[in-house]
């Protein structure tokens, strides 16, 4: 890259980044007993309307259990419905961006199938029809992650996502067809509408060992469904019956 | 067609008046006392802070692999999130030939002040729901947090040094890392006095909830994480300090060039030593006229119109405010007193010397109370 970036302040041309000494023995260790808290003792954190110039926000807090200190945090924003320039159209639309605020660890292709993944889940959730001419706008900031860059094992966060832009999306009063929530279950995450009659996303990581069995995956991830979504659904009972 | 026009006062909700007219909904506010916000003129707001835990010095992260954040703050003013984030890198200074140390080299002249200060690359992002370039008040931020660090004297060069350690592997396959500070003898090796490396800072602010001017809410977020801001101790693998690469160019000249590879150290840091009497916080303030005809009506015949009175608000938020007002002051200033960065726009109203003076006496002021922060909010 020959072009410099005149908008920012970079700093010295030269300056490596610095490269931490690879710790021997604890790799292993960390691994192992997060996957197996994983579905057991999850607790999350709700928290809406956080960002005051959005039409809506979500903020997340994951949490593993007794590993208490390793958390997601994530904050979700929506801005619209707002009116799109240009030709007409008689749907909404709709874009999701995702970004990380603090570490940067996902390589930014990752970061485009992820958005991907989840403008395809939410375009068919929201109901794009009542807002024509208009445009709905999703950031997703994560403030920490957990996890580590190597591991690749994105799926509590996609996961987290779901949840965070399906409570977001109600904080804004958009109108969605359903609560959509996700389950995890190995390195699958599963989006599921309609009490879980309906899947509407499905992310399958590659190194996954659970290669043919696609309907128990399915079953595995509806359980953590349910239980998202009822979390999801008793808090906007609270923060409504807070608010009368 | 006879039927008379009836002229009937329209009246709108507080939030209305406050989009559309902004200065009207101020005047309003300001005759009851009292800003859009429901503060009183002098009065701040409250500001949270907390270090995140995001950096990898922070006892709360189990999992340092892949942190590189060297200092971290979250700050709330308002409703205004503030996150920082401090990583770091390294860069090899160019010695040359005739090289000689800094204290003799340093002359007092105004010029050569700043090149003992060391710095910082912000890059500030608001987020407003768009994509796309930075946008002007981003970047005017960025540059205008640089220059005040620099100029403001808070880093001094020497702490960013880095003092490289040699790392030796013994016959056993244990390894001890030595360092030139902590034992002096054991270090004799010449790589110290040909080779120069010094950390470089960057911060990444990232604002939500935008609610009125942000340089004093990311200069106080950036000077709270700078506290907290550790540096890991660096060292180079004993193997590959005597490292020499011949590169001959077409045959005639093999000139060698020596590489390092510096590696951090994930358990070892030491704090980034700040020119204390130098660590400063930000305020600002507007000064407005006093519109006496935008005043609602007083009951009794009390008509005293102090022409011209303007009054001195302190932290300015809020989309009526910001709009508004004018008149504008900023301050950096330390708990003693001493003056790091003040800008005043003159705008419409007048500035006068005791607004001035009032402002600076409120800023110092607020720098303890935040100082007083930082140090009860450490870990």
């Amino acid at each position: 890259m020959n072009i410099t970036d005149r908008r920012r302040i970079l700093g010295p041309s030269n300056a490596k980044p610095l490269i931490f000494e690879k710790p021997e023995s604890s790799e292993q260790e960390v691994q192992q007993p997060q996957e197996k808290s994983n579905v057991e003792n999850e607790s999350m954190y709700i928290k809406n309307g956080l960002v005051s110039n959005a039409n809506g926000s979500s903020y997340l807090e994951l949490k593993n259990g007794e590993l208490s200190e390793q958390c997601t945090i994530l904050l979700t924003s929506v801005y619209g419905p707002r009116p799109s320039r240009g030709a007409f159209s008689s749907k909404a639309s709709l874009s999701v961006q995702f970004k990380e605020v603090t570490i940067e660890k996902i390589p930014s292709g990752e970061l485009k199938e992820i958005c991907n993944f989840l403008s395809n889940i939410f375009s068919a959730v929201i109901n794009l029809e009542r807002y024509p001419k208009s445009g709905i706008d999703i950031f997703l900031s994560l403030v920490q992650n957990p996890t580590t860059s190597d591991e690749g094992n994105l799926q509590p966060i996609i996961a987290a996502c779901v949840n965070g832009i399906t409570l977001a999306l109600a904080d804004a009063g958009i109108e969605i067809f359903d609560t959509v929530s996700a389950g995890t279950y190995k390195r699958n995450v599963v989006a599921f509408s309609k009490n879980g009659t309906e899947v509407v996303g499905l992310w399958k990581d590659k190194e996954d060992d659970t290669e043919n069995n696609i309907l128990n995956v399915i079953e595995s991830c509806k359980e953590s469904y349910l239980k998202n979504r009822k979390v999801i659904i008793e808090y906007l009972i609270r923060s409504r019956d807070a608010d009368i | 067609m006879t039927d008379s026009i009836e002229l009937r006062p329209i009246s709108f909700h507080p939030d209305v008046l406050a989009r559309i007219a902004p200065d009207l909904s101020m005047q309003r506010h300001l005759s009851l006392g009292l800003r859009p916000s429901l503060r009183s003129f002098e009065e701040f707001r409250n500001v949270e802070i907390s270090d995140g835990g995001l950096s990898f010095a922070s006892k709360s992260d189990i999992d340092r692999k892949g942190n590189n954040i060297l200092g971290s703050n979250v700050l709330k003013c308002g409703k205004t999130m503030v996150v920082t984030s401090i990583t770091g890198g390294i860069v090899e200074e160019n010695i040359s030939g005739s090289y000689v140390d800094d204290e003799s080299a340093e002359s007092s002249n105004g010029a050569d002040r700043l090149s003992r200060f060391g710095q910082i690359y912000p890059v500030v992002e608001v987020e407003r729901g768009r994509v796309g370039a930075p946008t002007d008040e981003e970047m005017t931020l960025s540059q205008r947090l640089h220059d005040c660090v620099l100029h403001s004297g808070l880093i001094p060069k020497k702490a960013l040094d880095v003092a490289v350690g040699i790392r030796s592997t013994d016959s056993e396959g244990s390894s001890s890392i030595l360092y030139p500070d902590e034992e002096e003898s054991a270090l004799s090796s010449g790589l110290k006095s040909r080779r120069k490396w010094t950390y470089v800072l960057y911060a990444k602010i990232q604002v939500f909830s935008r609610d009125g001017p942000l340089f004093e809410i990311c200069w106080n977020s950036l000077i709270y994480a700078l506290k907290t801001t550790q540096l890991p101790r660096a060292f180079v693998d004993e193997r590959t300090a005597d490292l020499k690469i011949p590169v001959s160019m077409r045959g005639r000249s093999a000139t060698i060039r020596e590489t390092f590879d510096i590696i951090c150290d994930a358990s070892k840091f030491q704090p980034l030593r700040l020119n204390e009497e130098n660590v400063a916080f930000a305020s600002n303030f507007a000064i407005i006229d006093i519109d006496p005809e935008a005043e609602l009506p007083k009951d009794g015949d009390e008509m005293q119109v102090d022409q011209g009175s303007s009054v001195l608000l302190a932290d300015i938020q809020g989309e009526a405010e910001e709009a508004s007002v004018f008149s504008t002051i900023s301050v950096i200033s330390s708990e003693s007193g001493r003056l790091k960065h003040f800008k005043v726009v003159g705008g419409s109203s007048n500035a006068s010397i005791e607004n001035l003076k009032k402002s600076l006496n409120l800023a110092r002021l607020r720098a303890s109370d935040l100082s007083a922060k930082a140090s009860n909010g450490a870990r």
